[in-house]
C-alpha cells in the first residue's frame, strides 16, 4: 500500500512538473495560428479601409466611405449559405425588431458577401426577404447587401481579422458581426449566430464615442461541416473509457455487497 | 484548543485535539490519518478559499457600481472565472462531504475511523495540491483564466492566458474527489457497527453515500475532458476545435455530463443536513425517512442524466431538448419530496428555535425559490430568453449558495459543539443569520430580475436602463458579507472563547451525540450496538 501511494505521488508530482514547464514556456510563445485558415484575429481599434469599391443591390459601385457615417453592423455573409448565414440575418433582422434605435440615423447595417461570385441580383432578392422580416417601418438604405470584387473583399477580410475558406461551391467561416464606428473604426466583434439587442445597443453607445469594447463571449461559433464519422477515434475511445469506468464501479459494489461489512467488527463486539 | 471533553457517566478519555500520534505540532495535523483531524484539516482550507472567493465577487459588485472606473473588462472577465472555479470547485464540491462526511460519518454509523485511513490523507493532499495549481495560474503564464468556470471550447483552447495549468488543478481536485468518494462509499458499505442497519443510518449518511456514487461515477468524465484540453493545447489533438476537424458541442457535452450532476454533488449533503437536523429542533421522527432517503438516491441517478438543459441553445437536436427538458422536470419530483417532508416534520412538532433549525429554514425557503426558478429555465420556451442572462446565476446562487451554503452554516452551528467542545454566542449567530437573510434577497433576487429584463451575464458594463436593479444588487452583496463577517466572526470567537459544550447540547439522537466532545480518537470506547433508528428521541429520554 505504502509503496503504490508513494508511486502515486510520484507520478502526481512528475506530471505537475511537466504541466507547469509547458504551461510557462507556451505563454511565452504566439499560440499557433489557425492550421486550416478559419477564425478570427482580432483587430479591435484598427481602421477598415474605406476606400475600397462594393457593388450596391442596383449594381451602381460604391465605396464604404459613402456608406459608413454612423454606428454600422457589417455581417460578413455568403448569400448562398445553406446554414448559418441565413440564420445569421434573420436573427440580426429579428434584434434590429426589437431594437429601440432608429435605424438610418442611430446606425446602419452592411451585409457584404465574401463570394465574389454572387451579383447584385442575389443581393436585391436577399435584401427584400430580410427587410420583410422586419415589422417596423425599416428606410432600404439603412440595409445595404453588399456584393464585389476578390480583391476588394480579401482587403476587407485581412482588416477585418475574418480568415475563411472555400470549400467546393462553400465557405467555412467564422459567424460573427462587426461594429464599427462612424469613422471606420472595429469597436466590437459579436460572436455566434444571434445578436442580442442588448449587445447592439450597447456597441453603439461605444461606437458613437470612439470607444472600444473588448470581447465578451468569446465563444467562437463556426459554419463548418462536420462529419461524425471522421471522429470515430475519440467517439470510440469515450466510449471504451466510459464503459471501463462503469465496469470497474459495477466491480466495485459488486464487491460491497459480498463482502458485507467488515468480520472483525462483529468478533469485537462478542468478546 | 484543549478540552477534557468527557461529563457526565463516561471515564474521562484524552480528545483527538490532545492525542497528537506519532508527530507533533503542524506534522501532527497534515500527516495524521484520524478521520476527524483531516476533517478540520479540510475546514481550514475550505474557509480560506471561501473567502477569496467572496472577495472576488465583492470586486465584481463593485465593478457593477460603476463599470469602467474600477477595472479594466479582462480583469472583470478573470475575476467571474477565478471567482467560479474557486466556489465551485475548491468550495462548493468539497466542502460538505469532506469536512463533515469525514468527521461524521464514521462517528455516525459507529465507526472508529473511514475505510482507508491512508488514502483520505492522500485526497487531502491531492485537493491541497490542485488548490495550489489553480492560485499559481493566476499569477503565472499569460494571466489569470478568463473563460469562464466552464472553460468551453474552442475559446479555452485558444486563448492566451494561463487556462492549462488551472485545468490541470481542476482535473487534481477531481481525483482527490473521487478517493474521497469510494472511501466514504466503502466505510458506509464495511463499518458499520452492529445493529446499524440501512434503514437506522442517519440520514447525512444516505445523503453523503449518494453524493459519493455520483463522484465515483462522473468525475472521471471531467478528468478526460480536461486532459483533451490540455492535449489539444499542446500536441494539437482536434478534438473541441473545429478548425481541426473537432467538435465544440461534444466539449460542452462532457463537460455538463460531469458538472450537472456536480451540483447535486453540491446540494445532496446539504439535504442530508437539513434531514439530520430538522427533526432535532422539532423533537419528532423525520417524516417518511425512506422517502428521504431513496428521493436522495434517485436525485443521485435522474440528475446524472439531465447534462443537456445546459444546451437549449447550443444547437442539439429537437428531441434531445425535449428529453433532457422532461428529465428536468422529473428530477424536481424527489427534491420537492424532500421539501415537503421536511416540513411535515415541522408540522405540529415540539419546535426549538436555535441557529442550526434557523439556518435550515433558510435553507428551506432558498432552496424553494431556487428550485422553482430552475423549473422555469428548465422548460424550453422561457430558456430562450432566460439562457445566458443574470438570471441564470440568480438561479443558482439561490441553489448554490442559498442551499448548499445555508446547509453547510446549519452544519457549523450544528456540529461546532461537537468539533470544538465550545459553544458560540447563539444569540449573536441568530443575529448574523437574519442579516444573511435579508442581504441574501436583495442581492439575488435583483439579479433574477436584471435577468428576466434581459441583463446578460459575464458582461463588464450595462445599458443605463439597468442601472438601479445593479445598484440594488451590489447595496445586498454587502449587507450578506456584513452577515458572514459577524457569523464567522461569532464562530471564531466560540473557538477560544465559547462557554465549554455540553456531550449533547441539542438533545439529538444521534451517535456522534454520545460520545464526549470533542471525541476521543477512536470515537468509540467500545463500539456501540445499535437498537433504534436515528431520531428516536424517545428512546433517548428513557435511557437518561
Amino acid at each position: 500500500m505504502g509503496m503504490k501511494i508513494l508511486f502515486a505521488v510520484k507520478v502526481l508530482i512528475l506530471l505537475t512538473g511537466v504541466f507547469f514547464f509547458q504551461g510557462t514556456v507556451n505563454s511565452h510563445v504566439e499560440q499557433p495560428k489557425d492550421l486550416s485558415g478559419v477564425g478570427i484575429d482580432e483587430r479591435l481599434g484598427q481602421f477598415v479601409p474605406l476606400d475600397l469599391n462594393f457593388n450596391e443591390e442596383t449594381g451602381d459601385q460604391v465605396t464604404l466611405r459613402q456608406l459608413i457615417h454612423r454606428p454600422t453592423i457589417l455581417a460578413l455573409v455568403y448569400l448562398h449559405c445553406p446554414n448559418v448565414c441565413s440564420l445569421l440575418l434573420q436573427n440580426l433582422a429579428e434584434a434590429l425588431n426589437k431594437l429601440p434605435a432608429e435605424p438610418g440615423r442611430e446606425y446602419t447595417v452592411l451585409s457584404i458577401s465574401f463570394d465574389e461570385t454572387e451579383k447584385p441580383a442575389l443581393a436585391l432578392q436577399k435584401k427584400k426577404t430580410y427587410l420583410s422580416m422586419i415589422e417596423k417601418p425599416f428606410p432600404g438604405d439603412a440595409w445595404r447587401f453588399l456584393t464585389g470584387e476578390k480583391e476588394n473583399i480579401r482587403k476587407l477580410t485581412d482588416a477585418i481579422g475574418f480568415h475563411f475558406k472555400r470549400v467546393g461551391e462553400d465557405f467555412e467561416h467564422p459567424v460573427l458581426l462587426v461594429i464599427l464606428a462612424p469613422d471606420g473604426k472595429i469597436v466590437r466583434y459579436m460572436y455566434g449566430a444571434d445578436p442580442l439587442p442588448f449587445d447592439l445597443k450597447l456597441a453603439f453607445l461605444e461606437a458613437s464615442q470612439g470607444r472600444i469594447g473588448p470581447t465578451i463571449a468569446k465563444v467562437v461559433r463556426f459554419c463548418f461541416s462536420y462529419d461524425p464519422k471522421a471522429n470515430k477515434l475519440v467517439f470510440n475511445m469515450l466510449r471504451v473509457t466510459g464503459t471501463v469506468t462503469l465496469f470497474f464501479a459495477l466491480l466495485f459494489i459488486v464487491f460491497l455487497l459480498f463482502k458485507g461489512r467488515k468480520q472483525h467488527l462483529k468478533e469485537e463486539q462478542q468478546e | 484548543m484543549k478540552s477534557d471533553g468527557a461529563t457526565g457517566s463516561i471515564r474521562p478519555r484524552i480528545s483527538f485535539y490532545e492525542d497528537h500520534g506519532k508527530y507533533r505540532g503542524i506534522l501532527s495535523w497534515i500527516l495524521t490519518q484520524d478521520h476527524k483531524r483531516i476533517g478540520l484539516l479540510y475546514l481550514v482550507f475550505v474557509i480560506g478559499f471561501f473567502f477569496s472567493g467572496v472577495i472576488l465577487g465583492f470586486f465584481m459588485r463593485l465593478q457593477m457600481l460603476a463599470p469602467g472606473t474600477i477595472m479594466k473588462p479582462q480583469t472583470y472577465n478573470s475575476l467571474f472565472t477565478l471567482h467560479g472555479i474557486i466556489m465551485i470547485f475548491l468550495v462548493v464540491i468539497p466542502a460538505i462531504p469532506t469536512i463533515f462526511g469525514n468527521f461524521f460519518l464514521p462517528i455516525q454509523i459507529g465507526a472508529r475511523d473511514v475505510a482507508f485511513p491512508r488514502i483520505n490523507l492522500l485526497s487531502w493532499w491531492l485537493f491541497i495540491s490542485g488548490g495550489i495549481i489553480v492560485v499559481i495560474s493566476v499569477f503565472t503564464g499569460g494571466g489569470p483564466p478568463d473563460t469562464g468556470w466552464t472553460f468551453y471550447a474552442p475559446y479555452s483552447l485558444r486563448t492566451t492566458v494561463n487556462v492549462p495549468l488551472a485545468v490541470f488543478g481542476v482535473f487534481v481536485l477531481g481525483m482527490s474527489s473521487i478517493l474521497t468518494g469510494i472511501n466514504l462509499v466503502t466505510t458506509t458499505h464495511r463499518l458499520r457497527a452492529p445493529g446499524m442497519t440501512w434503514r437506522r443510518l442517519p440520514l447525512f449518511v444516505w445523503a453523503i453515500y449518494s453524493t459519493s456514487w455520483v463522484q465515483i461515477l462522473v468525475t472521471p468524465v471531467i478528468g478526460i475532458t480536461l486532459i483533451l484540453i490540455i492535449m489539444e493545447r499542446f500536441f494539437g489533438v482536434g478534438v473541441f476545435d473545429p478548425a481541426k476537424g473537432g467538435d465544440p458541442i461534444l466539449y460542452q457535452h462532457m463537460f455538463w455530463i460531469y458538472s450537472h450532476p456536480a451540483t447535486y454533488i453540491m446540494i445532496l449533503p446539504a439535504m442530508g443536513i437539513i434531514s439530520d437536523v430538522v427533526p432535532v429542533f422539532a423533537r419528532k421522527k423525520i417524516f417518511g425517512y425512506m422517502a428521504i432517503a431513496i428521493s436522495g438516491v434517485a436525485i443521485a441517478a435522474v440528475g446524472s442524466l439531465v447534462w443537456g438543459h445546459h444546451m437549449f441553445v447550443s444547437g442539439q437536436s429537437d428531441f434531445a431538448d425535449i428529453l433532457f427538458s422532461l428529465l428536468t422536470f422529473l428530477v424536481a419530483i424527489p427534491s420537492a419530496i424532500k421539501v415537503f417532508n421536511w416540513v411535515a416534520t415541522l408540522h405540529k412538532g415540539s419546535i426549538v428555535i436555535e441557529p442550526p433549525l434557523l439556518f435550515c429554514l433558510a435553507f428551506i425557503f432558498l432552496f424553494s425559490i431556487g428550485g422553482l426558478t430552475g423549473l422555469i429555465q428548465g422548460a424550453l420556451a422561457p430558456n430562450m430568453h432566460l439562457h445566458d442572462t443574470y438570471w441564470i446565476p440568480g438561479h443558482f446562487h439561490y441553489i448554490i449558495f442559498g442551499g448548499m451554503g445555508f446547509g453547510l452554516f446549519a452544519a457549523f452551528h450544528y456540529w461546532f459543539p461537537k468539533m470544538f467542545g465550545r459553544m458560540y454566542n447563539r444569540k449573536t449567530a441568530m443575529r448574523a443569520w437574519a442579516v444573511m437573510l435579508v442581504g441574501f434577497n436583495i442581492f439575488y433576487f435583483s439579479m433574477l430580475l436584471l435577468g428576466w429584463e434581459g441583463m446578460p451575464r459575464r458582461y463588464y458594463d450595462y445599458l443605463p436602463q439597468f442601472r438601479t436593479l445593479h445598484m440594488t444588487a451590489t447595496f445586498g452583496s454587502w449587507i450578506l458579507i456584513a452577515g458572514l463577517i459577524l457569523m464567522f466572526a461569532n464562530l471564531f470567537r466560540g473557538l477560544f472563547k465559547g462557554e465549554k459544550a455540553e456531550d449533547n447540547p441539542w438533545d439529538a439522537a444521534t451517535l456522534e451525540w454520545q460520545i464526549p466532545s470533542p471525541p476521543p480518537t477512536e470515537n468509540f470506547e467500545k463500539i456501540p450496538v445499535i437498537q433504534h433508528g436515528p431520531h428516536d428521541f424517545k428512546e433517548l429520554e428513557n435511557n437518561g
